[in-house]
C-alpha cells in the first residue's frame, strides 16, 4: 500500500487544523464540481480523496461520464502542461482529461511518476483553476481555488489514541494489582 | 448522459418517509408556516455508493449507513440548457405531477426572480393566480415560476419555487461511475467521506477510553479509602 500522506507532509499545524474543519464541512455539506466554462458536472464530494497541492488539483476516485480520458499518453520533463497553462509534476507520463461539454483540458491521470508522487498515479487529478463548486447548504457557486480539500494525516491521531489506551491499560493493571493485594490481606486476616 | 435521473423517479426521504402515514395518494404536510402538498410516487431509488466503501478489502471498519435515516442521496438540479446549478434537494418541498413541476423552498444564486408580475392562466388549475417568472442567469431560459398570489386551494404552493421539470436536469450525488481501469482497490486512497467515518469512530473510541479511565480513578479512590478504614 502506498503512503498516501507522504506528498503532503509539509503542512503546518495551523493548516492541519484549518483543513480538518474544511473537510468536516465538505462531508456534511454536499458539494458538486463543475466545469468553469460550460458548467458540466465533473465529480461530486463522494468521489474525492483530497487535494494534491503540488499540482493544484483535486484527487478523485470517481468522475462522471462527461470526463473523457484521452487514450494517447503524453509526457513532460519541465512540469508544464502542453497547450494549457498549468503545473504538472516534473518527469511524468500521463493521459489528459477533457471535458465532454466544452472539450477543455481539465486534468490528467498520471501513469509514470518520480517516487515522491507514486501515490498520485492512476487517479483523476482535476485542475482546480477552472473548476467551480456548487455548495448545497448555501446554494452558492464558488471557485474551487477558494476551497481547501487537503487532508491531515490520520497516523498522528491513531498513535495518540494508542498511547491513551496503553496508559489506561497500565492504570487498570495497577488498580487490579492493588485490589488483589487487598483481597489477599483480607483473606489472611479472616483466617487468623 | 447516463447520470441524469428522470426527475419523477426522484423522491427525497423527508417526503417518502411520510408515505406510510398517508391514506390516499396525496397528503398535506405542515412545515413551520408553509403548507404544501406532496405527491407520492412509488418509484424507489436505491444507492450503492456506501456499500462499496463498506467492502473495501483489508478494512473491517463498519461505515454507518448515512442513508439509513435520510433515504436518498442529495440531488442537484441544473438548468437544462446551460447546466448551471439552480437548486438542490436539501430544500425539497414536493412535486406537482399535473403541472410537471418540482417545488423547492430555496434556489441558488443562479436563478433570477422576475420583477414583472404575470396573470397565470396556463392551465385550469392555476387560473387566477399571480406569478413571477424564474429565469436562469446563465442563459436566460425560463425555469419556472413563483406564485405570489393564490386562491385558497393553491395556498400550499404560494411562495415556493416551482421549477418546470422539462427545463431542468438533475445530478444525484454519488452517481459518478467512471473509474480508472486496472487499479486494484488496495492501491486506492480512501475518500474524504470514508475518512470522516474513520475519524468519527476514532473519536468514539477515545471517548470510551477516557470514560474508562475516569471510572478506574473512582474505583481506585474507593479502594484507597476502604484500605485506610
Amino acid at each position: 500500500m502506498y503512503d498516501f500522506e507522504s506528498f503532503q507532509s509539509c503542512d503546518t499545524d495551523d493548516q492541519k487544523l484549518e483543513n480538518e474543519s474544511v473537510n468536516q464541512a465538505i462531508v456534511e455539506n454536499p458539494v458538486t464540481f463543475h466545469c468553469g466554462r460550460c458548467n458540466t458536472v465533473w465529480a461530486d464530494c463522494r468521489g474525492i480523496c483530497g487535494e494534491a497541492t503540488s499540482v493544484n488539483s483535486l484527487i478523485c476516485l470517481e468522475v462522471t461520464q462527461d470526463v473523457t480520458i484521452n487514450s494517447e499518453r503524453e509526457w513532460s520533463l519541465d512540469g508544464l502542461f502542453s497547450a494549457c497553462v498549468s503545473v504538472l509534476p516534473m518527469y511524468s507520463v500521463y493521459n489528459t482529461l477533457q471535458c465532454a461539454g466544452c472539450l477543455c483540458l481539465m486534468g490528467v491521470i498520471l501513469y509514470s511518476t518520480p517516487q515522491h508522487l507514486s501515490a498520485l498515479r492512476n487517479l483523476f487529478l482535476l485542475k482546480k483553476d477552472e473548476m467551480y463548486c456548487y455548495i448545497f447548504s448555501t446554494g452558492q457557486m464558488v471557485k474551487a481555488s477558494t476551497l481547501n480539500f487537503s487532508v491531515a494525516p490520520l497516523g498522528e491521531r491513531v498513535s495518540e489514541l494508542k498511547q491513551l489506551i496503553q496508559e489506561t491499560e497500565s492504570h487498570l493493571s495497577n488498580v487490579s494489582a492493588v485490589m488483589d493485594d487487598t483481597r489477599t490481606n483480607e483473606a489472611t486476616s479472616s483466617v487468623q | 448522459m447516463t447520470y441524469f435521473l428522470r426527475l419523477f423517479c426522484y423522491q427525497p426521504a423527508q417526503v417518502r418517509k411520510k408515505k406510510n402515514n398517508m391514506s390516499g395518494k396525496r397528503a398535506f404536510l405542515k412545515d413551520s408556516n408553509v403548507t404544501f402538498e406532496v405527491t407520492v410516487n412509488d418509484g424507489a431509488y436505491s444507492d450503492s455508493t456506501m456499500m462499496k466503501d463498506n467492502f473495501r478489502p483489508g478494512m473491517t471498519l463498519v461505515v454507518e449507513d448515512e442513508e439509513e435515516d435520510g433515504g436518498d442521496p442529495p440531488v442537484v438540479f441544473l438548468c437544462g440548457s446551460c447546466k448551471l446549478p439552480v437548486g438542490d434537494s436539501l430544500s425539497w418541498a414536493g412535486s406537482e405531477d399535473e403541472q410537471n413541476q418540482i417545488l423547492l423552498k430555496r434556489v441558488s444564486d443562479n436563478v433570477l426572480v422576475g420583477k414583472e408580475t404575470h396573470f397565470s392562466g396556463t392551465c385550469k388549475k392555476d387560473l387566477g393566480c399571480l406569478v413571477v417568472h424564474l429565469t436562469c442567469c446563465g442563459c436566460s431560459s425560463l425555469l419556472g415560476m413563483v406564485y405570489i398570489s393564490t386562491p385558497r386551494k393553491l395556498d400550499y404552493i404560494r411562495s415556493l419555487f416551482c421549477l418546470d421539470v422539462a427545463a431542468i436536469e438533475s445530478y444525484v450525488l454519488g452517481s459518478s461511475s467512471q473509474q480508472v481501469a486496472a487499479v486494484s482497490t488496495k492501491q486506492q486512497p480512501v475518500t474524504l467521506e470514508y475518512r470522516q467515518h474513520v475519524e468519527r469512530q476514532l473519536d468514539e473510541i477515545k471517548a470510551v477510553t477516557l470514560s474508562m479511565g475516569k471510572r478506574l480513578l473512582v474505583l481506585e479512590g474507593d479502594q484507597q479509602s476502604k484500605s485506610q478504614m
